[in-house]
């Protein structure tokens, strides 16, 4: 039998890509169809449920169908656009090279390289999937010849339930009762986690003497990494930053409960997963409006054109001194996810694919392969 | 209720009572205001300009290619050394085998081309590297000596203070800047007492200061007033943009380059024509009257109204005026009729000459080209 089988350089844990790739492996399997996962360097803990992509050579059939998790380089690339099977081109946005330059050269050289392995696979492509209008526009640009857009799979509809007991840890005692901002996303340049430090250091001096923040997410680069905590050392805020990696989904929906309001301060997303698991969970957002951030927060959210730090001060002060503005921003948080139809997005996804399954030569078996490609609505604004 | 104040009985105490209560009633008001003062200025974002500025450019300091304050050098030098290094071990894997068997040729067939290029760009590549890490290693040798030279800064709370209110100079200072018609800046004004004169004389004066504490009162009268250095202001005032600059306070302990830079600045920042007016103790009251911690702590120490004439002239000032002031510590001569009074006056005479001579002076200068 054919097979619908996912193609990722890496497959991480808690990790945007991974994850939707788990997911929509999930859902394909649900569906009766043949999926496998392949990759090109191995993560140790998923390597149990992975295969090499040369492997693929012995494994394909007629009729498969190979859909490309497309955010940074891989020799995968090339070999792909070689394969006979239609290709799918689900992207999920690749960082421009700019923001990893100053930190590390290997990494900024690794995403320059991505961009010129899109634009020879994208004009090949069978079918494009953007996770957003922004990064449908980019494949557009990129000589797809047929694009749709469809949000990341692995949004929890209805969100993962909090960690009680970190949960009670990070209310701790009363009297702690300062303002509670979080920030997630991995420790990488283009997510300026910077400056919602300096914003921080400015609400403290100002409006928020008791404001803490919390930072989910992984050192992805750890030159970064290392250069913001001692920046909020430097601030003096050593205990005002926590910096947090490797939770649990619980863990970090403690976080979201727990806190007063997330802010977002990154300069590219090309969907802005914490943004919509903020929401879903009745936490206000507020956030810079760079890449897919404004299509995806849309009135639900505060969005910033400008992010010195005086104006998000300002902004966040704002927004949690006004109860009756806080609580029509977590009403209207908690309707966006099902009009960004990310209830929706797995089935959509799967029947985009078997969509392209259904007109690929030799097809054989794949239940559902005579669904029509329907292109998703864009998301609204 | 305080232990100390007595309970309101309506006795004798009476009277004791209400004194205390309404002093109790009154110290709460006063905090309150206090504490709403405090927050005004936090909710007003009454911060610093500039402070937005300060913390891009303390995050950079942390990036490896910010290269500011303390740069990290050698971070940057090792992205440069992972650079310089060109790989001509082309990978030749390949889905065919095929593929493979034709990329093991080409790079076969084109290795001692390609050996011969990348020899010559990794030798390029490694000189410059290693200019680079000789120009880090200089530097690092000069921020060295630089640190071992370097004086500590005055405890801020140890700083003299720029004196306030009528100083027996302030009226020669005006008399020199009256007619003046371009702005006039005072140097660490202080209170504002001798801007808030020279613009009684119709001058258009206006002050500066780095202290925002000493500023308080003029701004609380409304005096033109703003917090700032001197160096730091007259670096981003246009060239020829004052009619008189007067400098007093921190340009008796300025460190000898700094004094330096001070005057090339105001003699490009004033007029043709423009008045200087400076300033400062004498030498001999600093060592006598500064406080020790001062006088070992500060990074330079007074000059002879001499010395600075010497400068001003060489920056192209003439020096117009110099007046001797301040306490005068002088002993005073014995009458005519005492016992040994002309050989005592003369020892006094001596003395005062070479010991206790006036405390501070003001020198005026003009600025001829």
């Amino acid at each position: 039998m054919s097979g619908i089988h996912l193609f990722v350089p890496m497959l991480h844990v808690r990790d945007a890509v991974g994850e939707h790739t788990r997911a929509l492996r999930d859902l394909l399997v649900a569906e009766g169809v043949d999926c496998r996962i392949y990759i090109e360097n191995p993560d140790p803990n998923t390597v149990h449920e992975t295969r090499h992509y040369l492997e693929y050579e012995d494994d394909a059939i007629a009729g498969d169908v190979l859909v490309y998790q497309m955010a940074t380089r891989s020799d995968m690339v090339a070999w792909l656009a070689g394969r006979p099977e239609p290709v799918v081109v689900n992207y999920h946005n690749i960082t421009p090279s700019e923001y990893f330059a100053p930190w590390n050269n290997w990494i900024a050289r690794h995403q320059a390289l991505a961009v010129l392995e899109l634009e020879d696979l994208a004009p090949t492509a069978a079918l494009g999937i953007g996770v957003s209008t922004f990064d449908a526009d980019e494949l557009r640009r990129c000589g797809c010849p047929e694009v749709v857009v469809v949000p990341v799979a692995n949004v929890r509809i209805p969100p993962t339930p909090p960690d009680p007991t970190t949960l009670a840890t990070l209310r701790g005692p009363e009297g702690e009762d300062g303002p509670r901002w979080l920030s997630v996303g991995r420790l990488a340049p283009n997510k300026a986690h910077q400056d919602t430090i300096a914003a921080l250091f400015i609400a403290r001096a100002t409006t928020s003497p008791e404001a803490r923040l919390t930072i989910v997410g992984s050192p992805s680069e750890p030159a970064y990494a290392r250069a913001l905590r001692r920046y909020a050392a430097e601030l003096g805020m050593h205990g005002a930053v926590t910096f947090v990696s490797g939770i649990s989904d619980g863990a970090l929906a403690a976080h979201y409960v727990a806190a007063d309001v997330l802010v977002m301060l990154s300069e590219h997303e090309g969907f802005g997963v914490p943004l919509v698991e903020a929401m879903s969970h009745g936490l206000p957002v507020v956030a810079f409006a760079a890449g897919a951030v404004p299509e995806v927060v849309g009135d639900a959210g505060v969005l910033l054109e400008e992010k010195g730090p005086r104006r998000v001060a300002q902004e966040l002060a704002a927004l949690i001194d006004d109860p009756v503005r806080r609580e029509s921003l977590v009403v209207a948080g908690r309707a966006r996810p099902a009009a960004l139809g990310l209830d929706r997005a797995g089935s959509d996804l799967v029947a985009a694919l078997l969509g392209v399954a259904g007109r690929a030569p030799g097809v054989s078996g794949v239940p559902g392969s005579d669904v029509p490609l329907r292109p998703a609505a864009p998301l609204s604004h | 209720m305080s232990p100390d104040v007595p309970a309101p009985d309506g006795g004798p105490d009476a009277d004791v009572t209400s004194d205390v209560a309404d002093r109790i009633r009154y110290l709460d008001e006063v905090m309150a205001e206090i504490d709403a003062e405090v927050r005004r200025r936090r909710a007003s974002g009454d911060l610093p300009a500039g402070l937005e500025q300060e913390l891009d450019e303390l995050f950079l300091e942390f990036s490896p290619v910010g290269l500011q304050g303390r740069a990290r050098l050698r971070e940057t030098l090792s992205l440069v050394d992972g650079s310089a290094y060109v790989d001509i071990a082309v990978p030749t894997s390949s889905n065919k085998a095929v593929g493979s068997y034709v990329k093991r040729a080409i790079r076969k067939g084109l290795g001692w081309y390609m050996n011969f290029v990348v020899a010559q760009i990794v030798k390029f590549a490694w000189s410059v590297s290693r200019m680079f890490h000789v120009v880090v290693d200089h530097i690092e040798d000069l921020e060295a000596t630089v640190e071992a030279n370097r004086s500590p800064d005055l405890p801020s709370g140890l700083v003299p203070a720029t004196p306030t209110g009528s100083t027996w100079w302030a009226p020669a200072a005006v008399d020199a800047l009256v007619g003046v018609s371009d702005r006039v800046v005072v140097g660490d004004c202080g209170d504002g007492s001798l801007v808030e004169a020279l613009t009684a004389a119709g001058v258009d004066a206006y002050g500066i200061d780095p202290s925002d504490i000493a500023l308080e009162p003029a701004l609380d009268r409304g005096a033109d007033v703003r917090a700032e250095p001197v160096l730091g202001h007259l670096a981003v005032v246009s060239d020829e943009a004052l009619g008189g600059i007067v400098l007093t306070g921190s340009v008796q302990w300025l460190r000898p380059n700094e004094r330096v830079r001070l005057l090339d600045l105001a003699s490009t920042r004033l007029v043709v024509d423009g008045i200087l007016v400076l300033h400062s103790s004498s030498p001999a009251a600093w060592a006598a009257t500064a406080s020790p911690v001062v006088r070992d702590l500060a990074p330079g120490q007074p000059l002879h109204p001499e010395t600075w004439a010497h400068l001003l002239r060489s920056r192209g000032f003439t020096v117009t005026a110099t007046i001797f002031g301040g306490d005068d510590r002088q002993l005073a001569r014995v009458g005519a009729g005492a016992a040994d009074a002309a050989e005592v006056n003369a020892a006094i005479d001596a003395i005062n000459d070479l010991l206790l001579g006036p405390t501070e002076y003001l020198v005026v200068a003009t600025r001829e080209r």
